[in-house]
This record gives C-alpha cells, sequence and structure tokens, in this order.
C-alpha cells in the first residue's frame, strides 16, 4: 500500500514540476525571445497564458460552490424528512 | 480627437504614436506592433505577473503535497503491534461481554 501512496505523491510533483517550469518558461522567458526563433512556435499565443488559468480558476470555484450547495440541500432535505 | 494630456505622453513614449499624425490612423499600425505582454525594458508594465504568482503557489502546495505523501512514514513494527493489542482487546471486551462489533 505504502508504493501506490510513493507513486501517487511522485506523478503528483512531477505534474506540478512540469506545469510551473512550462508556464516559467512560457510567461517569463518568452517576451525576451526574438520573435522568429524556433522555440516560439512550441508555445501558444501570448493571451492564453492569462486566459487558461483564470479560466481553470473559474472552473473550479464555480464547482466547489456547486458541490457544496447541492451537498447543503441533500443534508436540509434529509432533516426535513426525518 | 482630443487627448487629455497626462495620457498623450504615455501614448507616445509607450506606445509609438507620433504626434502630428492623427492617432485615428496609426491605430492600425500600433495595434498590429504591441504583442501581449511586452519586456520591461519598453516601459509598458507587465500584466501577468499577479496570475503567474497565484499559478505558482497553486504549483508549490500541489508539489508540497507529493513531497509529503512520497515522505510518509508508515511504521510496518507499529502496524503489527497495533494489530495485535486490537485483537487482544477485542477478546477481552468480548468475554466481559461487551458487544465490539465489526468482526
Amino acid at each position: 500500500m505504502e508504493l501506490a501512496d510513493k507513486a501517487v505523491g511522485f506523478l503528483l510533483s512531477v505534474i506540478s514540476l512540469s506545469i510551473f517550469s512550462y508556464y516559467t518558461f512560457w510567461v517569463i522567458i518568452l517576451p525576451f525571445v526574438e520573435k522568429d526563433h524556433f522555440v516560439h512556435g512550441y508555445f501558444p499565443r501570448q493571451e492564453y497564458a492569462i486566459l487558461i488559468p483564470v479560466f481553470t480558476g473559474v472552473a473550479v470555484l464555480s464547482f466547489l460552490c456547486l458541490f457544496v450547495g447541492f451537498v447543503m440541500i441533500k443534508s436540509s432535505k434529509k432533516k426535513k424528512s426525518v | 480627437m482630443r487627448v487629455p494630456n497626462y495620457l498623450s505622453i504615455r501614448l507616445v513614449s509607450d506606445m509609438g504614436v507620433r504626434r502630428g499624425d492623427g492617432i485615428r490612423n496609426q491605430l492600425p499600425r500600433i495595434l498590429k506592433s504591441r504583442s501581449a505582454f511586452s519586456p520591461p525594458g519598453s516601459g509598458i508594465s507587465s500584466p501577468p505577473l499577479p496570475v503567474y504568482a497565484i499559478v505558482s503557489l497553486g504549483c508549490y502546495g500541489l508539489l508540497m503535497v507529493g513531497v509529503g505523501l512520497m515522505m510518509f512514514p508508515t511504521c510496518p513494527q507499529e502496524a503489527v503491534l497495533l494489530q495485535k493489542d486490537i485483537v487482544e482487546a477485542k477478546e477481552f471486551l468480548k468475554r466481559r461481554g461487551v458487544d465490539v462489533g465489526s468482526d
């Protein structure tokens, strides 16, 4: 069982490190690279560097609020029926 | 089109607007040339830094969770002793007549 935990932990850290390095390169290093360098092809347009985190954050927050509201409604209905 | 004085200084120095020529004819050239984030040397403030801070904070939290999961101490000897203690306690209580439940 501890091996499964270690594997999940390792996967999480790898994902977070890769996201961090890709995003850092995209936002901080890329504006200083000249326009016709080949590496620009590996990154989407610069506007998406703001849009994608904002939309992800909005989606996560709304999902959390929906989930909390759903649980509250279910618990209040159960209390009323009992 | 009359631009207020404080704005006209910024427009000339940062956005490359040329005085004397109307702003309306210069708009296509300006909008095409300006990239979304410009390096700090050009005088335009960088828009993505707050979003970058939030994203890096989220990444840091995820990294700490992953590292904590990897370094979690499991203590296998104590686990075995604990199981033995549980069995002993269940027998003891069953002998005394207390209902122990999950078996």
